[in-house]
């Protein structure tokens, strides 16, 4: 291995210039930062998306408001996705396949609704009994990468009475 | 292909007179030259991936293999707070089984609260007031969901976290790349 530290002379008795670095230390501090590194390694990143919820069984309609807030509302269907903002109607329906194009328009959707409000608006996500998490969590994923960050997973039949 | 008779090896040619060891005059080392930069390079090489790769915060969620969670890119890092796991089978809170996944529907709890969940909920609750007494209830939960559980069984869950004071809701993700995420642009 690599040895020596000290210079050596050279044939005429001249101190050479060359330094032999010692990289048997570097090599095993090395090999024990590797072995610490490997064990402690997280291998799948698990992270959170940070909701509000407002689900509970007896809202069948939506409380009585002074004055509506503007909210982007979103319903989640097994064939299609309904979105508008409060008090517009009809609202903007966007079919389920081909998948390309759904997560294209919903985007743009979401972009044009933001766009929209003034302020800073609320999400308030639902969905029908049968849509599986992951759709859920690929609409909270374009939310938030359009800058829709205030997502409220909410009772269906309060975004249902919002959109129809 | 003609066989030719092996040239310089590598390493023959570093001029560092220290690292040769010779024995005798002009006759041939016992000792082979063993060039240690490539595996030098390797090793720092890997442990700077290591060490990017590397998360201070641990382990905070146990993914059990029933459990797929869905990818995204966007999300924040993961704080300690009572998790829910929901499999397509079963349903656990902080690793202790629950419920069935299957015995949960509107019919068998009209009022949306699901009892066994309820009382570990309303425990934990409990015992979190007893020990931080004088501070206000933050309310955090994180739902660990596999990829293909129904809105219908996640409806009930998130109504009875709701009647346990939970209300902020907080979903276990695996984090992907933004090239890999189906983000529409």
């Amino acid at each position: 291995m690599a040895g020596g530290g000290a210079p050596t002379p050279s044939k005429g008795g001249k101190k050479s210039v060359d330094f032999m670095v010692n990289l048997i230390p570097t090599i095993d501090l090395m090999s024990v930062l590797i072995s610490f590194l490997l064990i402690t390694a997280v291998w799948t990143q698990i992270a959170r998306i940070d909701t509000d919820q407002a689900i509970s069984q007896n809202t069948s309609a939506p409380p009585e408001q002074k004055e509506k807030e503007k909210n982007v509302n979103i319903l989640l269907t097994a064939d299609e996705a309904v979105m508008n903002i409060t008090g517009e109607k009809p609202p903007k329906r966007i079919p389920r396949l081909p998948e390309d194009k759904y997560f294209k328009d919903v985007r743009q959707t979401l972009k044009e609704l933001k766009e929209r409000v003034l302020v800073a608006p609320k999400v308030m996500l639902a969905a029908e009994d049968k849509v599986l998490y992951k759709n859920i969590i690929q609409v909270m994923d374009i939310c938030l990468d359009v800058g829709l960050t205030g997502i409220t997973v909410a009772n269906p039949n309060i975004v249902q009475g919002e959109l129809l | 292909m003609p066989i030719k008779k092996p040239g310089k090896q590598l390493g023959k040619s570093i001029k560092l007179k220290n690292m040769k060891l010779t024995v005798g005059h002009g006759r041939a080392s016992p000792y082979a030259d063993l060039n240690i930069t490539p595996m030098v390079d390797m090793l720092t090489m890997i442990v700077v991936f290591l060490l990017m790769t590397f998360s201070a915060t641990g382990e905070i969620l146990f993914v059990s293999k029933d459990i797929l969670l869905p990818p995204a890119f966007h999300a924040t890092d993961l704080e300690r707070a009572p998790v829910i796991a929901v499999s397509k089978f079963t349903i656990g809170f902080e690793g202790q089984f629950t419920m069935n996944t299957a015995d949960v529907n509107e019919t068998a709890y009209p009022d949306w609260k699901l009892t066994p969940l309820y009382t570990l909920l309303d425990a934990e609750r409990e015992a979190w007031n007893a020990a931080h007494a004088g501070e206000p209830f933050k309310g955090e939960v994180i739902i660990q969901s596999d990829n293909e559980v129904p809105f219908s069984v996640l409806k009930l869950i998130m109504a009875t976290c709701g009647k346990a004071k939970y209300i902020n809701m907080n979903f276990a993700i695996r984090q992907i790349g933004k090239s890999e995420a189906p983000l529409g642009d």
